[in-house]
């Protein structure tokens, strides 16, 4: 099943006589995207270390986040192109990566980033669902 | 004269009533329904069993379906099955 999405549902018995089919009834995944704290949309002028946020949202799995993935694009020191690039906890690399932390933010520091450089950002987080979506 | 009678079974098709999904987390649910075997498994009939269809599209054109289970007896809750 996939998350925030409606399902229908009957369920259906059948003997000799033959077939019977219940009612349809619906439900809604829930969802896992986590909200995308910081940066903020169109923040311009960061000169330091950057520390990215979110909140994880559960969509009703136990356990909490057990890992995150955070998502780059843009141009980056070391590398060619604007990716997107995966945080490893130590660097970026253009190989989707997972980090296993139940963080919900991280900070990576300045030389990490180009100078006078535009970024978007996106973080899934894992937990007992699996792997969510990145918002 | 004693009084006699004779007992006639009649082996009816089978109800089914679906009841609101349970655990909805956001990859799985547990699907609920209660089911009836219409006197078959009293009248030395064949077994019975149950699914449940499952998708999007709430016309049912197109869905997915849980492996097929046997049961018998009358207003029967379906074991709850849970789709991956």
């Amino acid at each position: 099943m996939t998350a925030g999405t409606r399902y229908y549902n009957r369920v259906v018995a059948t003997n000799t006589i033959g077939t019977t089919t219940g009612k349809a009834v619906s439900f809604e995944t829930s969802t896992n995207l986590p909200t995308l704290v910081a940066p903020s949309d169109n923040t311009t002028g960061i000169q330091m270390d950057t520390t990215f946020s979110w909140p994880y949202n559960s969509g009703g799995a136990a356990g909490g986040q057990t890992g995150y993935s955070l998502k780059l694009s843009g141009n980056v020191p070391g590398h060619s192109g604007t990716g997107p690039w995966y945080w490893t906890g130590s660097g970026w690399t253009a190989t989707q990566t997972w980090v296993a932390s139940a963080a919900q933010s991280v900070t990576i520091p300045q030389a990490f980033f180009s100078p006078n450089t535009s970024y978007t950002w996106s973080v899934a987080t894992q937990d007992a669902n699996g792997q969510g979506p990145y918002a | 004269m004693s009084p006699s009678f004779f007992v006639v079974g009649i082996v009816v098709g089978p109800t089914a009533t679906t009841t609101p999904a349970t655990s909805v987390l956001a990859t799985s649910a547990t699907l609920n329904g209660v089911v009836s075997d219409g006197l078959q498994s009293q009248q030395g009939g064949g077994s019975s069993s149950y699914h449940f269809d499952y998708g999007t599209d709430p016309n049912f054109g197109a869905f997915s379906s849980t492996t097929s289970s046997s049961f018998s007896g009358m207003g029967v809750p379906s074991p709850p099955t849970c789709p991956a």
